[in-house]
């Protein structure tokens, strides 16, 4: 099958909402072009690999499909907040079923993720405008500054243990911001000595916004539900890692619903021996600040290796003042 | 999921995947969503087995969901285009139901007749279908091989496209007369 400019059929125009001239012949034409590349590209090999990934598919995810039917629904249901309650209410469950393997894994042992953040260059463009005004701001249009945010999470460090985590951000001195859960409070600590606590996960607003903290694993069901209300999910199918050779199952999600600021696409990629989260990748995210600038956060999985018992406690990160008796 | 059932409906996706395939190419142009439907398709009958009808056929069932996620995949893209248009959409469910009534096991037997009309094709016109379809050339590429401009290829692929229409209506493959389709 051919790319679009090199379909040589008549009256093939991509016109939306227009009838078509002659039905039967548009038809006629278009079954034609399919039995003719059916007829070289259909081999005995290429039925067989189908039905394989078909039967691999349904032992892996028979469910995930499903959100697509759903999507309709879900992106109207979208608009209605009392259901973003109900959501958050009740589990997903299907989600949680099709995916069930890869919550297991994600809750056993030590993980650290690498979290890098770049700049979304495929979005679009703000408007800057039209006309003599319009030009007057393309002249002071000046590329938006990349946000301590962004500037923070890029290279940052992830570790989790179930619920528990540390996340380590670089300032621009040099030092390092640490926030964490321990599976009771959350706390902080700063380079210059001062820490805190708190018993919810406000202490890392600064740095994560909320619409995006289940994004960095920090809650997986949210995202999942997230997934569940917003995106139409496919997968999995067979992918490798960006080395190209380590063999992985493949998640898409693309968003259906309007909400803006959550990312256009997730992209997964899972171990299919362990079902260990290899890497995630957003595109399309929208941190807090002026501006329509949208970046990619990827995430990936560096060291499985065990962390110190007391790892995810705010003492263990606590270092003495050099001023302290 | 059970071993047995499994296989069971490994069976139904090979002897169907011929068929199904030939319906999401012609309604969709880019191989990639091509299989992504069809291994969604197939995903989903499975999921919704319980649901279907024995008395009908399994193919016109399968057809069913395709057509569903297919109408979906242009939903979200936010545009339709005219070969997806209800009407059409229509005549080829009436023209892959006619071809399912016709003698033979698979589906390659039963579209058979395209290899005999392809043989009383002009060589000319033979030629360019053989690379576009055959050797995936692009038209530009073929117009060079054959030293004709890229029009001319069109034109020959459009022409030769005609000819195996009626060559197939005469044997029977697309009915001869007009269909009655309501939108």
């Amino acid at each position: 099958m051919k790319p679009e400019d090199d379909f040589p059929l008549r009256d093939q125009s991509d016109d939306q909402g227009a009838l078509p001239s002659d039905a039967e012949r548009v038809a006629d034409e278009r079954l034609l072009d399919a039995l003719l590349t059916g007829r070289h590209e259909d081999t005995p090999e290429s039925t067989a690999q189908r039905v394989e990934r078909v039967c691999h598919a349904l032992e892996t995810a028979p469910r995930v499909i499903s959100l697509r039917w759903k999507a309709g629904l879900s992106t109207a249901a979208a608009a209605v907040v009392v259901l973003g309650l109900l959501l958050t209410l009740s589990a997903p469950q299907s989600v949680q079923a099709d995916l069930a393997p890869i919550l297991t894994a994600f809750d056993k042992g030590d993980k650290t993720y690498q979290i890098t953040i770049a700049a979304d260059t495929n979005e679009p463009a703000p408007r800057r405008g039209f006309g003599r005004r319009g030009f007057g701001r393309r002249l002071a249009f000046k590329p938006p500054r990349r946000g301590m945010m962004t500037r923070r999470l890029d290279n940052a460090t992830l570790q989790i243990r179930g619920r528990c985590y540390v996340l380590t951000c670089r300032t621009g001195r040099g030092g390092e911001v640490l926030k964490g859960f321990d599976g009771q409070e959350s706390w902080l600590v700063c380079p210059w000595g001062a820490s805190a606590r708190g018993d919810d996960h406000s202490l890392l607003e600064q740095e994560i916004p909320d619409h995006i903290s289940s994004l960095l694993f920090l809650d997986l069901r949210d995202m999942l539900h997230q997934i569940e209300a917003q995106y139409a999910l496919s997968g999995p199918s067979a992918g490798t890692l960006d080395d190209g050779q380590t063999p992985t199952q493949y998640y898409r999600a693309e968003r259906i619903g309007r909400r803006d600021r959550m990312p256009r696409r997730i992209e997964f990629w899972v171990d299919p021996l362990t079902h260990e989260l290899q890497q995630i990748v957003c595109t399309g995210v929208h941190f807090r600040g002026p501006g329509r600038q949208r970046y990619t956060l990827r995430i990936t999985l560096v060291s499985t290796e065990p962390l110190p018992e007391e790892w995810f406690t705010q003492q263990a990160h606590i270092r003495p003042s050099p001023n302290a008796p | 999921m059970k071993r047995r059932d499994k296989n069971i409906f490994a069976a139904l996706v090979h002897e169907h995947a011929d068929m199904l395939l030939a319906y999401i190419r012609a309604t969709i142009r880019d191989p990639a969503t091509v299989d992504d439907i069809f291994q969604e398709t197939m995903l989903v009958a499975w999921r919704r087995f319980n649901d279907y009808d024995q008395t009908r056929p399994l193919a016109q069932w399968l057809r069913g969901i395709a057509r569903h996620l297919i109408l979906s995949h242009y939903s979200r893209l936010k545009k339709r285009p005219i070969y997806c248009h209800d009407t059409v959409l229509a005549v080829l469910d009436e023209r892959f139901a006619h071809i399912d009534h016709r003698t033979g096991d698979a589906w390659k037997d039963k579209v058979a007749a395209l290899d005999a009309c392809l043989e009383h094709l002009p060589p000319v016109l033979r030629q360019c279908i053989d690379l576009f379809y055959r050797d995936h050339h692009k038209t530009a590429d073929i117009a060079d091989v054959i030293s004709v401009t890229r029009e001319a290829v069109k034109k020959r692929l459009q022409r030769a496209r005609a000819l195996l229409a009626d060559c197939l209506r005469r044997k029977g493959l697309f009915p001869t007369a007009p269909s009655e389709v309501t939108p």
